[in-house]
């Protein structure tokens, strides 16, 4: 179960390059404004770099220079500046994603050739992380300021579990007012509880939020007229979610939502942004009745789990 | 020569390649044949798969996604083909698959006693051993990569540590032991040899097994009280809902029960001061020597040897325990004697019929709470009151029996 690893040097060598790239090396730069074909002969010597990497191949250690640009240089010469995350994929289909943190730490070159030989393609290499980062035939790069969401397949409703859940006096108010736990309400039914959430209220407002660093202790406030708040003593007030409408963890198809957050089918649709009129669902009620449908907004209130059918 | 060239390049060709399964299913297993995921996997009731390759990298799939991926055979390895998921599911040389389930056979408890507890599965541990490098789709059947990052470890813990294993042994370690004993395996977290389902974090400092020598060195006449079902999770529910009952007057102290968190297992260990999984046909339950004429009202757990006066044909009826308040009063007025074990059942029968925080559940603790205050006032002498465990709720009805705050911390108190 535990991988090997591999350690990797490298010298970055600031050679402004004279020489030439023969190929007409090409890929896409997609971003949220559009793409832009990238040649290898739009780079000025100027942009060039030559990057030393040494790795142990076969129990020796191998050295190669590679000329290419910088991932940053190419960024800021196309004015991308805010992005989340960027995802790179070859001719075949083999992706790496890199969240925005991991690019600044690491080397990012768009290696155009390499010792002295041109390469048919684009190849991505970043010294100090494994090979499998490294990229032949870098067909496409896609700059996004949000990691793709996994649509959702099974929605619950979160009213209903809260019913079967025990309160507790809200440990952050003076008033006793009463609370469930985040905790709780997630913990039968997902995979993991950890990653990154995305929450959403009634009223359109959106968060994202981390299980570990926001979402651990929050609490589920019930109000008297049939709306909930999310809360948690590890964020700012400010970042509370008020009449909380829908939650999903993001990497899995497995989504929450408030029936009583929603005004109609149409807003429900508006929020989540599912539309189970041209989609097959079954929809299971509270009353253990399945039924085939879940786009008569009159039931939605009865359901306690709806599974979408693709 | 040649034969036997053959016969290795045979071997070789039809090399018994397999994937462990592992995960949330009740035994661990391999795949050894070739087909659709959906087909291969068909017995084993799961929502998704991580499929891991020998090199470390990763997919999790949704099960709406199984149909998609092929796994065949070459070379002695099996690898995954697909051309309507993302790319990068199509792995080579898997030599795992995680199932999830939401019903896993094992889990672990990391147990703080106020409902914060973390539930660990086979399979959540394992898929913490990766990092999430992101999600696709493709023909909008989505799937997550991962890879391999580092062994799973629990967060962090206190020095001393209460363990529970699934035959029902309490045991301290403290962290470092702990870390030495503990490892994951294929579908359940082990230590030594036994399988782990709890660790407590500052556990409830009284233990219904000791109260059976609390009882049984009691200087002076004594009421027992049993409620049963009301766990300390409840009884703060029903504070945070302003439904406070005669309990919330008293001093009330979460309890450690037996686990499985069941009456039989934790009568027994009240009665006996041990676990039921030690059990001993022999042995004398609630077998007190101290005491001259006891009584135990109530209850239809046929754990009691002759030594105690044993009335169970008052509980034949449910929701019966008006009755065993009039049978507890009656023997108290007799002036007869110095222990008496009263053991309330409506409150579970509530609710494994009704759901643990339904309203039934709710008015059957208030009518046996009346009960409890009405007997107390008539008992000259000490009271001790005990729950013999909690109760969650799963699908609308009450149920009690895994290891998580609501099931396995029971209440306790003196009344002097």
């Amino acid at each position: 179960m535990k991988m090997e690893t591999k350690h990797f040097g490298f010298i970055i060598i600031l050679i402004f390059l004279s020489a030439s790239i023969a190929h007409s090396q090409a890929l896409v730069l997609h971003h949220q404004s559009g793409s832009i074909d990238i040649i290898a002969e739009d780079f000025t010597d100027e942009m060039l770099t030559t990057v030393q990497t040494s790795r142990i191949l076969d129990g020796k250690e191998k050295t190669e220079l590679w000329v290419g640009i910088f991932l940053e240089h190419l960024l800021e010469a196309h004015t991308i500046a805010a992005y989340d995350e960027i995802i790179f994929t070859a001719d075949d289909g083999y992706q790496v994603r890199l969240s925005r943190q991991e690019v600044n730490s690491h080397t990012c070159l768009l290696a155009l050739r390499k010792d002295n030989q041109d390469l048919a393609s684009f190849r991505l290499v970043i010294p100090t992380l494994r090979e499998m980062y490294w990229i032949a035939e870098l067909s496409y790069i896609d700059v996004v300021e949000d990691t793709m969401l996994m649509d959702p397949n099974i929605l619950f409703s979160a009213e209903n579990i809260l019913k079967s859940l025990p309160l507790i006096i809200h440990p952050l108010s003076y008033s006793r007012q009463k609370a469930y736990l985040f905790r709780r309400l997630i913990i039968d039914y997902l995979p993991y509880t950890s990653g990154e959430y995305i929450l959403k209220g009634s009223d359109g407002l959106e968060r994202r939020l981390d299980y570990q660093s926001y979402l651990k202790n929050a609490l589920v406030i019930p109000h008297e007229d049939g709306s909930y708040d999310l809360i948690s003593p590890d964020m700012p007030a400010g970042m509370w979610i008020k009449n909380i409408a829908y939650f999903q963890n993001k990497a899995h198809g497995i989504a929450y939502f408030f029936p009583n957050a929603f005004s109609s089918y149409e807003h429900f649709s508006q929020i989540t942004g599912l539309d189970f009129h041209d989609t097959k669902t079954e929809a299971f009620t509270n009353s253990g009745k399945l039924l085939d449908k879940a786009n008569d907004w009159l039931n939605l209130n009865e359901l306690k789990k709806i599974r979408i059918i693709k | 020569m040649i034969k036997i060239l053959l016969l290795a390049f045979l071997l070789y060709g039809c090399s018994t390649a397999e994937i462990e399964l592992s995960g949330n299913i009740a035994n661990p297993a391999t795949i050894s044949s070739e087909g659709r995921l959906d087909s291969i996997l068909t017995s084993y009731r799961s929502e998704a798969a991580f499929l891991i390759a020998a090199d470390g990298t990763a997919a999790y799939l949704p099960a709406s996604s199984y149909p998609y991926l092929y796994l065949y055979k070459s070379d002695g390895e099996f690898h995954a083909q697909s051309d309507s998921l993302p790319a990068f599911c199509n792995l080579k040389n898997i030599s795992e698959i995680s199932l999830y389930s939401p019903a896993p056979s094992y889990s672990l408890s990391v147990l703080q006693g106020n409902q914060s507890s973390e539930i660990y599965t086979p399979f959540s541990a394992r898929l913490a051993e990766f990092r999430l490098l992101g999600a696709s789709s493709r023909y909008g059947n989505y799937a997550s990569k991962y890879e391999s990052s580092s062994p799973f470890r629990l967060p962090a813990l206190e020095d001393s540590i209460l363990t529970l294993t699934n035959d029902g042994k309490y045991i301290w370690y403290d962290r470092t032991d702990f870390s030495h004993a503990f490892s994951l395996q294929s579908n359940h977290f082990k230590l030594e040899a036994d399988t782990l389902i709890a660790i407590w974090q500052n556990p409830p400092q009284q233990d219904i097994f000791s109260l059976h020598n609390t009882i049984d060195t009691y200087p002076s006449p004594l009421l027992v009280i049993i409620i049963d079902s009301y766990g300390h999770i409840y009884h703060q529910h029903l504070a945070a809902l302003g439904e406070k009952n005669y309990l919330h007057d008293l001093d009330v102290q979460p309890l450690r029960s037996a686990y499985p968190p069941k009456s039989r297992y934790n009568i027994w260990a009240l009665g006996s001061g041990d676990r039921l999984q030690n059990r001993n046909e022999a042995r004398e339950l609630f077998n007190f020597t101290t005491f001259e004429n006891s009584v135990f009202l109530g209850g239809a757990i046929r754990l009691f040897a002759k030594e105690i006066e044993f009335v169970s044909a008052i509980d034949t009826l449910r929701y019966n325990d008006y009755a065993i308040f009039r049978q507890a009063a009656e023997r108290i007025h007799s002036d007869k004697y110095d222990l008496i074990f009263v053991h309330f059942v409506s409150i579970d029968e509530a609710g494994h019929d009704h759901g643990a925080y339904s309203i039934e559940r709710l008015e059957q603790t208030k009518l046996v709470t009346s009960y409890i205050e009405e007997l107390v006032k008539l008992w000259n002498g000490d009271v001790l009151f005990v729950s013999d465990h909690g109760m969650h709720d799963k699908d609308g009805k009450g149920t009690h029996f895994r290891a998580i705050d609501e099931d396995i911390i029971g209440i306790w108190g003196m009344i002097k």
